[in-house]
């Protein structure tokens, strides 16, 4: 092989392996053959894996040495975009390869090879779609991270507005003869013509792409590269504090932007909502999920490895208040934007769903499980801050986060099975009807402990990115332990505290 | 193309990051075989002039051509025909550095495994290593390296030794870049925007000295070591109030003066003439000198005089 085409395909496998690894482990579970459930998780792996393509040469800074190189800048797309499409259309085959080895049978039975259709196609249009329009984003913002964020909400704006779209204007099967057509014309086809739309501007993006950096629009993330004189400017004192704050919220601005998006895609969904009455509420409050699941990880990423990507860690370091001064400022002022922007921000959303739809309609997500996840989200925020401090940028750190929570889940998944077979978990009583705080009908005091679990869980969590910040050195595979001591610790909390109830 | 067209021939060229002018009116001519220097100070528009001669940034307005092509139209070919080190040398960190050099190998047609091994040799660059492993100044021996070994015709480094140790950049500079030109002298071209004039003083043929986008200065280097000179005077007395065409700076240090002038003429004739000193030196300037004494604002004589 060609050590070009290798330099491309070896830049997107540690990714692709990753995802390769989950599918392979999501299948056996049928997780695929549920529409909806997996979803985030599948836009996510293609965002990400579309991002890289253009925005590992923006995190390695070698951009500039590529376009400098006697190629044309047609023949470098295409010797990054085919790697890239045969790397990410890959990943969906393999699902499909796997959900065939696994229950060859089914495939006589009709109804599952209508479904099995229907799946293969959700999944390809993504990744069509991710494959067009993420390059795009991530050349356009000139950044990874914020190329496989938007992308991913630019995604759910998609999904909502299809949605919305079919209750709106085709609200029974009508015109279509079969579900696969249905399905195919209306959500399917969009998503491929915006991949191919995506595809085209990204290439023309490339082309005219100009480097530039210093003194003008070096992109979304450069205004990330903070006042520094500013806050260089002030002696340690009151303004010192301020400037490091300032500083720190400049550092968030991908969470902001996120939270812009938020917003548009609500507004979007309520717009459609007034000309589609009959939409599913889970439609509705899916906007909500996407967010929750996204904006801790991002908070919690940045702290400390997108400074350290960027370089401005050592300067940051040099500054006149102490290592423990800086954390307690990155951790509060983190955690305030999360207040702000993860708990406050969505707050009208929710009453705005609550008079809108009936309980049943939101399938149990009431108010109780909207406050029941507030602390979750500080806790998804000390978990990424963890790898954050470990990690050499903000992309390896969110995607340690996810990959470790998956794992831990899985873990959890796999207890739940043991505890089903042989009743090895009986000591604790580990049954759902054990488990009223999950429910809207647990008593306040109930919620309370859960809050105050939470709160021991992200300390214990928060004292190690404070020492991994003060010796300052990155190590993926301490990241990968302490996460893993992270997660035990909060699992420990957890069945403490349903083994006292 | 013609043997004696500019390599690099820029006219008028204006870049504005906004409202900003960070190139404004730049012309300048590049001759084939020469080792033409860029100096100015940070944010003077160096880097930018060099990205518009890439085509990796468009001109708001001006007129660019690189071997008398445009580089915005036959990018790909004009690209073959030279190699750029930028000023933040990175590679990829998962690339060891035999990989590395054979990914840059690829898009070359010309490639000097010799010249390669011969210097990876010389800079103890351990071929098994990772990039992400090297050390800054190592990151730019590998750049430096890489360029080298395409044999273009025209070199342009930006910063180009500013991590390297004192060692490592001397030899760089004289036996890797002045071998480089010498192996082929009348075709092969360096165009290098540097801070560190004095490591580049003897191979120097013609420079530009840039000032907030516009150019200062254009001279060739003997030209100006001939035209900006050290005065040294020894007075019996008191030096006078000293006031020479030309007088860029004077220094006073009891009764011995130090003068810098820019002048084509005999300043030293002048000053012995008028103000009758005991003793009088002239040196020609160095680069730096040139390039500092070109740059920092005028002291006025009476200045000199009363410090």
């Amino acid at each position: 092989m060609k050590p070009r085409w290798r330099k491309e395909f070896r830049a997107l496998l540690p990714g692709a392996l990753g995802w390769w690894l989950m599918a392979a482990l999501l299948v056996p579970l049928q997780v695929f053959h549920q529409a909806g459930t997996f979803e985030p998780a599948w836009w996510l792996a293609v965002s990400v894996l579309a991002a890289a393509v253009f925005g590992q040469e923006f995190s390695a800074h070698t951009l500039e040495r590529l376009l400098s190189q006697p190629v044309s800048r047609r023949r470098l797309w295409y010797e990054k975009m085919l790697p890239a499409a045969v790397m990410i259309l890959l990943i969906p085959a393999v699902i499909i390869l796997l959900m065939v080895l696994l229950d060859p049978s089914e495939i006589l039975d009709p109804q599952f090879r209508m479904n099995f259709g229907l799946i293969a196609w959700r999944l390809f249009s993504v990744a069509v779609f991710a494959f067009g329009v993420v390059p795009w984003l991530t050349v356009r913002l000139r950044s990874l991270l914020a190329g496989a964020v938007f992308g991913l909400f630019l995604l759910n704006l998609l999904w909502v507005s299809l949605t919305a779209l079919v209750s709106w204007g085709f609200p029974e099967l009508g015109y279509f003869a079969t579900v696969q057509q249905f399905e195919f014309s209306i959500r399917v086809a969009p998503a491929l013509g915006c991949g191919a739309l995506g595809y085209l501007l990204g290439c023309r993006q490339f082309l005219y792409f100009q480097v530039v950096d210093g003194r003008g629009n070096a992109g979304l993330l450069s205004g990330m590269a903070v006042d520094w004189q500013w806050t260089r400017g002030h002696k340690p004192g009151r303004w010192g504090w301020l400037a490091l704050v300032k500083k720190e919220l400049c550092l968030h601005q991908v969470g902001a932007l996120a939270a812009a998006l938020f917003c548009l895609t609500c507004l979007a969904a309520a717009l459609a909502r007034k000309l589609a009455p009959a939409m599913d509420a889970w439609l509705m409050a899916a906007p909500l999920f996407l967010y929750w699941f996204i904006l801790p990880v991002v908070i919690g990423a940045m702290v400390v490895a997108e400074e350290r990507s960027s370089g401005l860690l050592e300067c940051q370091l040099t500054l006149p208040p102490s290592r423990l001064q800086q954390w307690i400022i990155k951790t509060l002022a983190a955690n305030a934007l999360l207040l702000i922007l993860g708990v406050l921000l969505p707050t009208p959303w929710m009453v705005y769903l609550d008079s809108c739809f009936s309980r049943d309609s939101l399938q149990g997500f009431g108010w109780a499980a909207y406050w029941r996840t507030v602390p979750g989200l500080f806790w998804g925020a000390a978990v990424a801050m963890l790898a954050s401090s470990l990690c050499r940028s903000s992309l390896n750190a969110i995607l340690l986060t996810y990959g470790a929570a998956g794992v831990f889940l899985l873990g959890l998944m796999g207890l739940q099975l043991l505890h089903a077979t042989t009743g090895w978990f009986a000591m604790l009583d580990f049954a759902p009807g054990r488990l009223d705080w999950l429910t809207d009908d647990g008593e306040i005091t109930g919620r309370l402990q859960t809050v105050g679990i939470f709160l021991l869980a992200i300390l214990t969590i928060l004292v190690m990115p404070y020492r991994n910040f003060r010796r300052n050195e990155s190590s993926p595979r301490r990241a990968l332990l302490q996460l893993a001591a992270a997660f035990a610790a909060s699992l420990v909390f957890l069945l403490i505290y349903l083994a006292s109830c | 193309m013609n043997q004696n067209e500019p390599v690099i021939e820029i006219k008028d060229l204006v870049r504005k990051y906004g409202r900003e002018d960070a190139v404004n009116g730049l012309s300048l001519t590049v001759e084939p075989g020469k080792c033409y220097g860029f100096f100015g100070r940070n944010g003077a528009g160096k880097t930018t002039t060099i990205r518009c001669l890439l085509n990796l940034l468009r001109p708001t307005t001006g007129h660019i051509r690189l071997f008398g092509r445009d580089p915005a139209r036959d990018e790909a070919d004009l690209k073959a025909r030279l190699a750029y080190v930028p000023d933040q040398v990175a590679f990829y960190p998962w690339m060891t550095v035999a990989e590395t050099l054979e990914y840059l190998g690829s898009f070359r047609k010309v490639w000097n495994q010799d010249k390669l091994h011969l210097l990876l040799d010389q800079f103890q660059l351990d071929h098994r290593k990772k990039a992400g492993q090297l050390s800054k100044g190592q990151k730019v021996q590998l750049a430096l390296v890489a360029a080298v070994c395409a044999e273009p015709e025209l070199l342009i480094l930006d910063e180009p030794t500013s991590g390297l140790d004192p060692i490592v950049r001397r030899e760089f500079i004289q036996t890797v870049i002045g071998a480089y030109q010498e192996s082929d002298p009348g075709r092969r071209t360096i165009f290098v925007s540097t801070h560190l004039i004095s490591e580049f003083e003897g191979l120097i043929d013609q420079f530009t000295i840039l000032e907030k986008g516009r150019a200062v200065m254009t001279l060739e280097a003997d030209a100006a070591r001939q035209t900006f000179k050290r005065i040294r005077a020894r007075f019996a007395e008191d030096p006078p109030v000293i006031d020479l065409p030309g007088l860029l700076e004077a220094r006073q240090a009891g009764r011995q003066v130090e003068l810098i002038v820019r002048s084509a003429g005999q300043p030293e004739k002048e000053l012995a003439q008028t103000y009758r000193p005991q003793e009088c030196v002239v040196e020609a300037l160095t680069l730096e000198e040139i390039f500092v004494a070109a740059l920092k604002p005028k002291r006025m004589p009476n200045e000199a005089t009363m410090a």
